[in-house]
């Protein structure tokens, strides 16, 4: 299984993903049968479409704004949502994660076991750390990942 | 035949920041044509005064996603000069390829993800996965290869983690860089030949526009400055790079909240086209054929051939890196100590061609090695003046013959030519469940 992260460690709440990664990582030996594959894609979403597989199972982790408090956590398939395209059009930059999840799915590489774990930000501005109500929030999240990987034990 | 032009193109859709689109014409008089920055000011330059010199790289990297290797790389050198710390030449060529993956990556989106939608008429490249299945996977199998690079050299291609002030942690084996070079040779140089053939049937919808400005680039007298080199400027010629504040005089303008720069005019440009008309004599020949195929000309006036420039650099690129990767094999690389013991504290400038133009970063360091005071100045900051420049050209020169769709088009098609950093710094899903 692998768990792949997206967001800027340096835009506090955004960096959820890469907290999550550093703890999944700290639990696992890193020579444990049973431990999932760790990715960081730091800010370039559009990676994701390379590590995407019809057949293989996987948990994406990222900061989403979802109307919910802040430091809420959804688990969710991406058909259960609408996520929006948010990039401007005008640039590079605004490439982010939905447009990556329609490129794969349009492409035919999107995995049957796919989760989405959105962890609603409280603050997103440029500076390290993460608010408290998010950082709380990590070691669900990290229990919802290793749940998952049980299920499929 | 329209005297009255009133265009707004509102980007309201990102979080952190937007740019929009404002044409303001009364009675065939212009009175607003510009591109608005509102975003929040990223206080990095803040967040750098304090820390240490082996942190100011990995913080620096984090400002943009898309061009984090750039913003690493040129914080090593202005750091590296700062401290006279000396680098050996097998890391200037192990920075030299890691600039060519990120410059290819970054040239290649911009021509199939941005250029390419609008070529062909359609609001993104999603919708060509149905129409150019061929043509997409092309694009994403040269983005992978131009990241493999990033990950061989860098430890992985976002943020790489292998680059520190004075050298590498750790280089890649001669068997790794034989593996890249084999995919270079065989997968990225059939792919940029097949790409200038896409672009060359799609170029007869580049908007025909031309305004002479002022072309700055970096120039050096070896190779086709990416890594290094003075700053050249096709009004007034080469300076060194000491010399970066008197040629981007950075001012603050109300309709934006990242400065603009000027050097001898009101305006001058920064990116591919820039270093194209600098230095296309110091292309490989196969992007210099790939020019003559694209119509791309020395002396180029028209800004949307940015775009064209970009491509026929990419080629350059894939080509420089499997002639840096020959002399990496040739030398043996070897694991050398990075040389961190700082022969003096004082000021240090690097500046580097990153896809975009080129990028400064300016660092004072205290006796304990810490940062007083950071300067950055960024390439799109650099184009902005240069934008509002094209645009007030432009929109005179079309608006009897051209819709308002159209103009807006065109318009959205100049900002898009220079791939503005508008706001890069955070990416965040926008969900809505649906019940």
């Amino acid at each position: 299984m692998k768990v792949i992260a997206v967001g800027n460690a340096f835009c506090g709440d955004d960096g959820v993903g890469a907290a999550v990664l550093a703890q999944l990582g700290a639990i696992w030996p890193a020579d444990a049968a049973d431990r999932p594959e760790l990715i960081d894609l730091g800010t370039d979403a559009l990676a994701l479409v390379d590590h995407l597989e019809p057949g293989g199972r996987c948990v994406v982790v990222d900061a989403a704004q979802m109307g919910l408090p802040p430091g809420e956590v959804a688990m969710f398939r991406p058909e259960e949502a609408r996520l929006r395209i948010r990039g401007d059009g005008l640039s590079l930059h605004g490439l982010g994660l939905a447009e990556a999840f329609g490129l794969a799915a349009h492409l035919g590489r999107m995995p049957k076991d796919l989760l989405v774990i959105g962890v609603e930000p409280a603050r997103v501005a440029m500076g390290s750390g993460l608010s408290d109500v998010v950082a709380a929030a990590v070691p669900r999240v990290v229990g919802l990942i290793q749940a998952e990987v049980l299920r499929h034990e | 035949m329209s005297r009255d032009l009133d265009i707004t193109v509102k980007h309201l859709t990102r979080v952190e920041g937007h740019g929009n689109i404002v044409v303001d014409m009364k009675n065939g008089v212009l009175h607003k044509a510009q591109l608005d920055i509102v975003e929040a000011p990223r206080y990095f330059e803040a967040l750098l005064k304090g820390r240490s010199f082996h942190e100011a790289a990995i913080i620096t990297s984090r400002i943009c996603g898309i061009c984090s290797l750039g913003h690493q790389l040129t914080s090593l050198k202005a750091t590296e000069q700062a401290l006279g710390l000396a680098v050996t030449e097998q890391t200037v060529l192990l920075r030299k390829l890691l600039v060519h993956g990120a410059t290819l990556q970054s040239n290649i989106l911009h021509a199939y993800f941005l250029a390419a939608p609008d070529f062909l008429k359609v609001k993104s490249v999603i919708p060509l996965v149905g129409t150019h299945p061929e043509v997409v996977l092309r694009a994403l199998r040269m983005k992978k290869l131009a990241n493999d690079i990033g990950d061989a050299v860098g430890g992985r291609a976002v943020h790489p983690i292998t680059c520190v002030p004075g050298g590498f942690t750790h280089v890649p084996t001669a068997a790794t860089l034989k593996d890249l070079r084999r995919k270079l040779v065989e997968q990225m140089v059939p792919d940029f030949l097949a790409t200038v053939e896409t672009v060359a049937s799609l170029a007869a919808a580049i908007p025909q526009f031309e305004r002479p400005t002022e072309y700055i680039s970096l120039r050096s007298d070896g190779d086709y400055a990416l890594y290094d080199g003075d700053i050249c400027s096709t009004d007034t010629g080469r300076v060194p790079d000491s010399e970066y504040r008197r040629m981007t005089n950075e001012f603050v303008v109300p309709h934006s909240t990242s400065k603009h720069c000027r050097a001898n005019r009101t305006s001058y440009m920064v990116g591919a086209l820039a270093r194209w008309n600098n230095n296309h004599d110091r292309l490989c020949p196969e992007s210099l054929q790939a020019a003559a195929a694209l119509g791309l000309k020395p002396g180029c006036t028209n800004p949307y051939m940015n775009t064209i420039a970009q491509v026929v650099e990419a080629g350059h690129c894939a080509l420089d890196a499997v002639a840096i990767i020959d002399k990496l094999l040739d030398m043996g690389p070897k694991l050398e100590t990075p040389n961190q013991e700082p022969t003096r504290f004082g000021t240090g400038i690097g500046s580097t061609e990153v896809p975009r133009g080129i990028l400064y970063h300016e660092y004072t360091y205290d006796r304990q090695a810490r940062i007083v005071k950071a300067n950055c100045i960024i390439p799109t900051g650099q184009n902005l003046a240069n934008i509002d420049d094209d645009m007030k050209k432009l929109v005179p020169e079309v608006v009897a013959v051209k819709s308002k769709e159209e103009i807006t088009s065109w318009l959205e098609m100049l900002v898009r030519a220079y791939d503005p950093c508008i706001s890069c710094s955070v990416h965040m899903l926008d969900v809505e469940f649906l019940e």
